[in-house]
């Protein structure tokens, strides 16, 4: 029952941050998603602005999923592991991670706006 | 999906939005190139460091440190063979400072641990709270050539969309022979192999 229901709060979650996202982008340039007439070309934007909308001035670890390669590579999914106010924190989580899980994991610093 | 590590180590490019250029009517994003470092130990009963942000700087005349990563909670002074009694003053892109030298750290990238090199650090309290490091020029092309993955996309409102990557290639890799086909396209690969291009149906030739 506790599992089920950390599932389902986990997912509220995620719907909550997907929903700040898009309102973020909004914000930010005055557009959204009808201003892409290619809805693919509007996913991979978007990712490419999750980190900065969601997490100014925190330093992020994430992990980048890509579809295609060299020019025609897309960016699928943008997954955020750990953000923190410290590089230390993340660095620290990095570190915790199995060798061939830190493969692919970026660290920086998403400047305040 | 993930790709998962690559075998190469390589510069991603970040861009932070500006509201002071907006503001100005200027092309309102930044950019920088971000990479990681582990120092390394001749005492094999250590463990890397923490992983290292860097970010490169062309300006940087060697690879700077930031004072608290030595004495702070990274503990990287078991790292630095010695360090410099005097100190020396240095010019970044971002402005100037002093420090002190940790001469030949070995070093590896963080997602190609295979590839170690010697990097010479100076140790700033200039860079304390910025919370990365700085990668000279000078430590890329004494070690590495550069070439690029992929290509800067920007969307039709000219914001950015889509980025390259600067990916190091080691020199004299064992496998560093490269071959050339009539295209001309350019392969590197291991000594001796034999190999036919799709496109102009020719082999690719040693140069």
């Amino acid at each position: 029952m506790n599992l089920r229901r950390k599932k389902e709060e986990e997912k509220l979650r995620r719907q909550k941050e997907e929903e700040k996202l898009d309102r973020g982008i909004e914000l930010l340039l005055h557009r959204g998603r009808t201003a892409y007439s290619n809805p693919e070309v509007w996913l991979e934007f978007r990712e490419q602005m999750r980190l900065t909308v969601l997490y100014p001035g925190r330093w992020v670890a994430f992990r980048d999923h890509f579809e295609g390669e060299g020019v025609s590579r897309r960016l699928l999914r943008r997954e955020v592991l750990r953000s923190a106010r410290s590089a230390f924190a993340v660095s620290k989580y990095l570190a915790s991670l199995p060798e061939k899980e830190q493969r692919g994991v970026f660290i920086d610093f998403v400047e305040p706006r | 999906m993930s790709n998962g590590g690559p075998p190469y180590p390589r510069f991603r490019f970040w861009a932070d939005h500006n509201k002071a250029l907006e503001k100005q009517k200027c092309f309102s994003w930044s950019f920088h190139a971000v990479t990681h470092l582990q120092l390394l130990s001749t005492n094999s009963r250590r463990k890397p460091s923490l992983s290292l942000p860097f970010r490169l700087d062309t300006e940087a005349f060697v690879s700077i440190i930031p004072e608290e990563w030595v004495i702070g909670p990274y503990q990287l002074g078991p790292f630095l063979k010695t360090l410099s009694k005097d100190h020396i003053p240095f010019q970044t892109a971002a402005g100037d400072g002093n420090g002190r030298m940790a001469p030949n750290v070995l070093v590896s990238f963080t997602d190609a641990p295979a590839h170690t090199f010697l990097c010479d650090f100076l140790i700033s309290p200039n860079l304390n709270k910025r919370g990365y490091g700085l990668f000279s020029i000078r430590d890329i092309l004494r070690h590495f050539s550069i070439r690029t993955e992929g290509t800067y996309f920007p969307d039709k409102y000219d914001d950015p969309f889509r980025f390259p990557e600067l990916v190091l290639h080691p020199w004299n890799v064992a496998e560093g022979v490269r071959y050339r086909c009539s295209c001309p396209h350019e392969v590197q690969g291991k000594k001796g192999l034999k190999m036919r291009c799709e496109d102009c149906n020719q082999e690719f030739n040693q140069i």
